[in-house]
């Protein structure tokens, strides 16, 4: 990116606590490639012109500032994150500049703070008061891409005619025996696979799932797939534990599978007594892909019981 | 009849409010938030009323949609001494004007009191961002003002560029303290309130042997700054530099 940002979150503390932030912008036409894109800073996407605002008082001379780049889904699912400003680059809507992940701040500008601009610096001051009192908070480990990467191979597809996603990287991150199934490698037959099977993919379980080239592979979950829950759903998780609480079946079976696939070995129940885990439990987990495809506590949570005062309790 | 129930609420507020009561300063309220917040505390409980406008609600737990209301002391003579109790529906939702209480446990003298109160506001259609208020008496004293600011600067090297960063946070009342990648530690970044992982632009960097990706872990918040900052938050899995950048 240049020395540009847009889509700010002036509402965020980092741009009004202790310095109450004022950025002039400069309204300009939409760019092409955000045409029809949504991002957590854009969430009903980019009007006919959106607002550039001045980070840096000069674009790096033949030089350029890293954004962090979403459209892989790298980061959608981390709970907590703080997506706080967009940089002004080439790259997809949801190319961030400024942004929080637990104890972890990027900030993108790397100019001396001199030749910042006086918003920015007021800016930076308010990032580290903000920033000061994030000791403790926790994150998770990223393990793995989301399997939304499958999805930006179409997207880059229709951008700009890139094919090799859909014909080279797609089928290089599916396992064998799901990668003999994707035989239609054009953009019609990607998006008619992924209609049928994406929903239930997932990775990070074991050695199946690494790469070399690609880090991680990805599988389709059968059963899963068979009892038609998609695994990142609460109401999927709800359906596996019903089922497992039923009667001896291959549903059961199926449901149990699933229940010991995804549920974080970490908080999963020693006893085999799904029910009285959930009802334990149900309030303080969240699932994520990126940290290996698990229903495990939200960092959130972990955060406020640490912290010892916590929300949850009604009061009497 | 709604509005009745309010002024009774706000009624019974006022008679808290008659014992000794020590005000905190509310920050970080967005203009069009629908919702007013205000607290106090008076020594053993800290008090937030929040005040609703109609259709809107905060979560008192989690149920899957929004994020909860959680408040935390960031300083002060006070640490909390229970959880946050809040007067939230069968189905989880802070309605009208509702009083958030956390009981206080004294650990040092006088009445500063900081505290930071995160939320998510909804309606039955949609979630505003989330929102973190700063809650903080006037004895509190902001944090530049107070006890110093320690801020460990970590750098390529200790050049002029670095005294430039330097100077620039003295200038602005945090107490800076210089590093390099090559000799930062984590006893020396936990004795600071924040660090900074610096860097110069992409080509500046390029080709430099720089230890960014061993950088130590450490308990203090990080800022990481641009292309050495990418590879330390990798090097760490932080998600947000684990892909394309």
């Amino acid at each position: 990116m240049d020395h540009q940002g847009h889509g700010l979150a002036l509402d965020h503390p980092i741009f009004r606590t202790p310095n109450q932030v004022s950025f002039p912008g400069v309204a300009v036409p939409r760019q092409q490639n955000h045409a029809g894109a949504t991002s957590v800073l854009y969430p009903n996407g980019v009007g006919p012109t959106f607002t550039l605002v001045a980070f840096e008082q000069d674009a790096p001379k033949d030089d350029w500032n890293p954004t962090l780049v979403n459209h892989e889904g790298f980061f959608t699912d981390v709970p907590g994150f703080e997506n706080l400003a967009e940089g002004h680059s080439g790259k997809c809507l949801g190319s961030l500049s400024l942004a929080r992940q637990g104890k972890w701040f990027y900030w993108g500008y790397s100019i001396d703070p001199e030749r910042t601009t006086e918003p920015a610096q007021a800016t930076l001051v308010n990032v580290l008061h903000y920033m000061r009192g994030k000791r403790g908070a926790r994150t998770v480990e990223f393990r793995n891409v989301t399997r939304q990467i499958f999805t930006v191979f179409l997207d880059l597809n229709k951008e700009t005619g890139y094919l090799r996603g859909i014909e080279e990287h797609m089928p290089g991150q599916l396992v064998p025996k799901w990668r003999d199934t994707y035989t239609d490698r054009t953009p019609a037959g990607a998006t008619a696979w992924l209609a049928k099977y994406q929903p239930y993919l997932f990775t990070g379980k074991g050695p199946q799932h690494k790469s070399e080239r690609y880090k991680q592979m990805f599988e389709v979950d059968e059963d899963a797939l068979a009892l038609a829950t998609p695994n990142n759903l609460r109401q999927s998780l709800e359906r596996w534990l019903a089922l497992a609480a039923g009667a001896d079946g291959e549903d059961k079976e199926r449901a149990l599978r699933c229940l010991q696939r995804y549920v974080h070995p970490d908080i999963a129940p020693g006893d085999g007594d799904w029910a009285a885990w959930y009802r334990q439990q149900q309030d303080r987990i969240v699932y994520i892909e990126s940290t290996g495809c698990w229903w495990q506590v939200d960092p959130r949570v972990l955060e406020r019981e640490a912290a010892a005062p916590t929300s949850g309790t009604p009061a009497k | 009849m709604i509005d009745m129930l309010r002024r009774c609420c706000a009624a019974l507020f006022v008679l808290t409010g008659l014992v000794a009561q020590t005000e905190l300063a509310v920050a970080g309220m967005p203009d069009d938030a629908p919702l007013t917040v205000t607290a106090s505390h008076d020594g053993a409980k800290l008090r937030i009323v929040a005040d609703l406008q109609k259709g809107w609600h905060l979560y008192g737990r989690d149920v899957g949609g929004g994020q909860p209301v959680a408040v935390t002391i960031t300083g002060g003579a006070f640490t909390a001494a229970g959880e946050l109790v809040t007067p939230m529906d069968s189905s989880g939702l802070i309605t009208c004007t509702a009083e958030l209480t956390l009981l206080l446990r004294r650990t040092g003298n006088g009445d500063a009191l900081a505290a930071t109160m995160s939320f998510m506001v909804c309606d039955a259609l949609r979630c505003l961002p989330p929102i973190v208020l700063e809650l903080r008496t006037a004895a509190t004293p902001a944090p530049a003002a107070g006890a110093p600011f320690r801020v460990l600067l970590v750098a390529g090297d200790d050049g002029e560029r670095t005294q430039r960063i330097a100077h620039f946070l003295r200038d602005r009342g945090f107490s800076p303290t210089v590093t390099t990648y090559a000799a930062v530690t984590t006893a020396l970044c936990d004795s600071n309130d924040v660090v900074i992982a610096d860097s110069q632009t992409f080509m500046a960097e390029r080709g430099k042997k720089v230890p960014a990706e061993k950088f130590p872990p450490t308990q203090t918040p990080v800022v990481a700054v641009g292309f050495l900052g990418t590879r330390v938050l990798e090097a760490n899995k932080v998600a947000m530099a684990c892909g394309y950048i």
